[in-house]
């Protein structure tokens, strides 16, 4: 954090500066949070630091330079998890330490791709299984489920109506995972390798995220390609495109084949459409890749396809000849070659993945789901440079390149946020434990019950997700998002709950750092702000700070905290910088003081139920809807 | 597979949709919306401007499944030709009795001059409309030679033969709409890239877009935002911020550039608060169909399709507050590449069928609405003409527009089964794709029926539709009166 929150020190820290010999290098102070101990409790203060400046706008791939150190700040780490990892559920210290590292070094804490990330997402002390989907199923629908309502518990079974779509949502904001593994497997499985339940058995569901992830996880060693070979061979898509039940009759030559995915294996996996080439496409690439999508047969574990009673609902596949064509076939103009589905396939992903299109295709798609629906020619000129520097294709390193770069971070990029990242984001910021969570108070679930989004169940099938440009030119849904913040606000605003055996309070005093003890509206709507919205205080602006202010220290709202007579009073920017009696009004709520940490229990429930009004507020307005650069 | 799945389809249940159905999405952009004009009497649409109904076939749909030639066993005709390729995609045996069975049993035959062929009995209303002269169907009609859904839908929606798979600009319901200078309803909820009109600033530019005569409405029956009671001060906790909010908005908004990304929730929020209460007032005088909710709570298609024949309905009702020129629909899940028969003959039926949607839709209309209303279906592409091995067809090229209306002059405009169809399929090699030859591009049809909702808008919906190709000796003047 730099010189805004500049303290006392920040003086001689600066006469300190100018002092230092002159050169290529700057200087900047920074300020590292350090627990201390007052009056015998801890608190946390930020030390003044000085450290050099960084030039170097070196990057982790070509085209791709990463920002210098002074962008590298809060905002710009929080605008990285927002984008990347539903806001993270990282402690406030934790962003101040990877605002104050390089950035390449910061990132590569933030985004990973194993079960876990403890600074991500701090542990509570709870080991969910082995944290992979089928794992944390088993938790939390298990003896040792820490949701003491037992009905609850079977709604996280894998079986369950729910299963899949409850264990991935807590799965992706429960402390002790890693939100951004979920968010990638969201992309991966629901978006550019998608499926949908509705076509499959809830083992093939399990399986199929597990297996994507755990291939994705091991790609930076074995090739992004292995991912979409792994998706490729699964059960899952098989029974999603119907090509389980493809053969080919060596006798005659025919296929009893179908096209489908075929033609998406090339053209939704690796973006390869082959537009130069229609005919040889159309005629050659995708007939001979439905003839080595044929004798797939699926089974459960302990079966073999012939003994499965259910083996259309298994999960595994056993890659057979008999009925599947012998020799080469031309796909893409390489020699393919396997007595086999699974040889075929392994054989065939290098020409795909260095395929010119899919070079091209690819990297722009990536980042057109996840971060910006505002990508010019030559942004994606530099991610293609990116992509293509990479001899093998690493998904996480480009991702972590570009989380870091001058792209990201551009004031011009725009993402509209889609259903899944407004709930998320939310359900990360609210929700200060678990055990908030498995009570259901953040109402994760709203995803599904007003915005109608269900992961694994991609709204355009196979053809991906809810896009954020959807999200944002629909009406209805910021309907919903606006009436969940107004009519059912409750959630916020509710000071105590019970629900699903466990009884709740709230205790925003317990995240919301204090100044000198207290809790200045100003400073508590400031922080609120920037938990939520990670802009920096760029649209922080004086009508948003004066409704903040206004609910945060009397619980009306703007004109009825000035006026009792003149409630539906329409306040502008203007108002405020010329009414005088408006402006002191406005100024006396920013310094006045919340009751977060009274003794007195209803001064508490009052000032909770204040900040839950606050966050509501800041909820409802655009700009928790997209997130720009900088 | 699967084309692109709307939002209401892919609910699982009519618990979920009642709950989606608690609100709507309404209007995107700043578009003259307001038209105040006197009242209607209730019960009553009264329709004065046309409008194009577009429906909107997403996933290739086999058209030529539901309207065949009959049946012949004279093995150098078309009805034989289509018969022996198309029979595992209609789930028969292929032997000339059980082809003939099924087209003596399951088809109404009926003619177009010297076309005959069949339509599909569970099609019963289609065929009274065909009776009544008042279905045209355009044969070989093409948009993208691409087999790629998403080309062939990008090319269908923004009517622009030549665009690319990630082509981005103006949907030709957009600029109908435009040129018409009154706005597009999609009625399905999220707006299709149809809906989309051009940039004002440079209207000329089909890469660009706008949506300021786009509304959104998945459920004309239930607008507007949560909100405080006027004039009461002493107001509950989630109020008090529903108050904040509207005076935040309606303070902010004058100070929105509309270049800022934040630009189109302002928008939203004005419109959905201020517009809500004009089409309550109206629907008030306008009860919802019985037998049209009836089908909606009990049809496998209903909360699907049923929810946007009723926002039809009810925007027709309101067509002088929402200017309404052109209706943006969707049917989707036509990608029948297994079991055709089973995965697209409900649809036909839901569709088509008597008692079914449109039917039921027609059936509250006044005669004002039916006499200006028209409906367009077209889907991003035909299928091939021999089934696969999995009793479907895959992708296709050429394909059938309806037109289906009391201003369309019936019939069928081109050649309904060339010759070459037969010829191709009895080529010997069985991994050639035959499919239906594009031979007119979308252009003229699509035009023709612009022209006819707004007179000499072809031109500047589809600028470049003389150059395109058309069927030898077709002349779609007449299509619509």
């Amino acid at each position: 954090m730099r010189s805004r929150y500049a303290g006392i020190a920040a003086g001689a820290l600066i006469a300190l500066c100018a002092s230092l010999p002159a050169g290529a290098v700057t200087y900047e102070i920074i300020y590292v949070p350090v627990t201390i101990v007052v009056n015998g409790k801890p608190v946390v203060i930020r030390r003044p630091v000085v450290r050099p400046v960084s030039s170097s706008t070196t990057g982790l791939l070509p085209g791709l330079p990463a920002v210098s150190d002074a962008t590298w700040d809060e905002t710009a780490v929080r605008k990285v998890l927002q984008i990347f990892a539903y806001g993270g559920l990282a402690r406030d210290s934790q962003v101040t330490t990877w605002a104050n590292m390089k950035p390449a070094d910061a990132i590569k804490q933030m985004l990973t791709l194993g079960t876990t990330n403890n600074l991500l997402s701090p542990s509570e002390g709870t080991t969910f299984g082995d944290g992979t989907l089928t794992g944390v199923s088993a938790f939390l629908s298990g003896a040792s489920s820490p949701i003491p309502d037992t009905d609850y518990r079977t709604d996280f079974e894998q079986d369950a109506y729910n299963g899949s779509n409850f264990t991935w949502m807590y799965a992706a904001t429960l402390r002790g995972l890693n939100p951004f593994r979920q968010k990638m497997g969201l992309f991966e499985t629901n978006y550019h390798l998608a499926v949908h339940r509705r076509s499959l058995s809830s083992e093939q569901l399990f399986a199929y995220y597990d297996r994507i992830m755990s291939a994705l996880a091991a790609s930076s060693t074995n090739g992004y390609e292995t991912v979409m070979t792994t998706a490729a061979l699964s059960a899952a898509v098989a029974r999603q495109y119907g090509h389980d039940s493809a053969r080919f009759n060596r006798s005659t030559g025919e296929c009893y084949c179908n096209e489908d995915f075929a033609r998406e294996y090339h053209q939704l996996f690796f973006g390869i459409l082959a537009l130069n080439e229609t005919d040889y496409h159309e005629n050659t690439t995708i007939k001979n890749t439905a003839k080595a999508l044929t004798d797939m047969n699926l089974y459960h574990p302990g079966f073999t396809p012939s003994t499965d009673p259910e083996p259309w609902a298994g999960q595994e596949v056993q890659y057979q000849s008999d009925q599947h064509p012998a020799g080469t076939l031309d796909i893409l103009h390489n020699a393919n070659a396997g007595t086999n589905a699974q040889q075929r396939f392994l054989n065939q992903a290098a020409a795909q993945i260095n395929h010119p299109e899919s070079l091209d295709t690819l990297p722009v798609m990536i980042v057109e789901v996840l971060a910006d629906d505002n990508l010019s020619d030559t942004k994606k000129a530099a991610l293609r440079q990116a992509w293509r520097s990479m001899a093998r294709k690493d998904m996480l390193l480009f991702l972590q390149a570009y989380a870091i770069s001058t792209l990201f971070h551009d004031p011009a990029r725009v993402k509209y946020l889609n259903s899944f990242d407004r709930h998320l984001n939310i359900t990360n910021k609210t929700a200060l434990s678990n055990t908030e969570q498995y009570a259901e108070w953040p109402r994760t679930r709203w995803l599904n019950d007003f915005d109608q989004q269900r992961p694994f169940e991609p709204m355009h099938e196979v053809f991906g997700g809810q896009t954020g440009e959807e999200t944002s030119k629909s009406a209805y849904l910021f309907q919903s998002n606006y009436d969940n913040a107004t009519e059912n606000g409750g959630r916020n605003t509710g000071y105590t709950l019970t629900r699903h055996g466990l009884t709740l309070t709230r205790n925003w005093a317990s995240v919301v750092p204090a100044t000198n003890g207290t809790y200045p509206v100003r400073s508590v709507a400031e922080w609120l702000w920037q938990r939520y919205v990670s802009d920096g205080g760029k649209n922080l602006g004086p009508l948003e700070r004066a409704h903040l202010y206004a609910l945060l220290a009397t619980g009306r709202d703007l004109a009825y905290a000035v006026s009792a007579t003149d409630v539906d009073r329409v306040i502008t920017a203007s108002d405020l910088a010329t009414d005088a009696t408006l402006a002191a009004a406005v100024n006396g709520y920013a310094a006045s003081l919340m009751n977060l940490n009274s003794a007195v229990s209803t001064e508490r429930r009052d000032a909770n139920t204040r900040v839950g009004q606050a966050i509501n507020f800041i909820l409802a307005t655009p700009y928790m809807l997209a997130q720009e650069g900088r | 597979m699967k084309r692109r799945n709307d939002t209401i389809a892919s609910l699982n249940s009519r618990r979920d949709f009642l709950k989606r159905s608690l609100a709507l999405g309404l209007i995107a952009g700043t578009g003259t919306l307001f038209d105040s004009r006197p009242v209607f009497a209730a019960g009553n649409q009264n329709v004065t401007q046309r409008v194009l109904a577009n429906i909107f076939l997403g996933g290739g749909p086999d058209l030529r499944h539901a309207f065949v030639p009959p049946f012949s066993t004279v093995t150098t005709s078309v009805g034989y030709a289509y018969w022996k390729n198309k029979a595992t995609s209609h789930s028969i045996a292929n032997d000339n009795t059980s082809l003939n069975n099924r087209w003596t049993s399951d088809f109404f035959p009926v003619s177009s001059g010297s076309t005959q062929f069949g339509i599909l009995k569970r099609c019963g209303w289609l065929k009274s409309m065909w009776d009544q002269g008042n279905v045209a169907f355009v044969c070989n009609v093409f948009g993208s030679d691409s087999r790629d859904h998403d080309q062939a839908t990008t090319v269908m929606e923004l009517g622009d033969t030549t665009a690319p798979k990630s082509a981005f600009g103006s949907g030709w319901g957009g600029r109908l709409a435009y040129a018409a200078r009154g706005n597009v309803l999609a009625v399905s909820g999220y707006p299709r890239a149809f809906s989309y009109g051009p940039d004002p600033a440079a209207p000329n530019d089909l890469k660009k877009n706008s949506d300021q005569n786009v509304i959104i409405a998945s459920n004309m029956r239930d607008y507007g935002l949560y909100d405080a009671p006027r004039g009461t001060a002493s107001v509950g906790t989630n109020q008090r911020v529903a108050r904040a909010l509207r005076s935040y908005y309606a303070g902010k908004r004058p100070t929105i550039p509309d270049s800022s990304p934040y630009a189109r929730f302002f928008d939203t929020e004005e419109k959905l608060r201020s517009f809500g209460d004009q089409i309550d007032a109206r629907l008030a005088a306008f009860p919802q169909p019985a037998d049209l909710q009836t089908w909606i709570e009990n049809s496998s298609y209903g909360w699907y399709l049923g929810m946007q024949l009723r926002n039809l309905h009810d925007a027709l009702a309101c067509s002088d507050i929402v200017n309404l020129r052109v209706a943006s629909m969707e049917f989707n899940g036509w990608d029948s590449h297994d079991n055709q028969r089973n995965e697209i003959e409900g649809k036909l039926e839901a569709l088509f069928g008597d008692g079914q949607g449109l039917d039921l839709l027609y059936r509250n209309l006044s005669p004002s609405a039916q006499q200006n209303l028209v409906f367009v279906l077209d889907g991003e592409f035909g299928r091939q003409i021999r089934s696969n091995g999995g009793n479907g067809t895959d992708h296709g090229e050429g394909n059938y527009i309806i037109l289906i209306g009391n201003s369309v002059n019936g019939g069928v405009y081109g050649t309904m089964f060339p010759q070459r169809e037969v010829d191709i399929l009895a080529q010997p090699n069985r991994y050639y794709n035959p499919d239906i030859q594009g031979l007119t591009a979308i252009d003229h049809v699509f035009g023709r029926a612009c022209d006819w909702a707004s007179a000499g808008s072809k031109g500047a919906v589809f600028p470049q539709f003389a150059s395109k190709p058309i069927e030898t000796g077709l002349n779609l003047t007449g299509l619509l009166a």
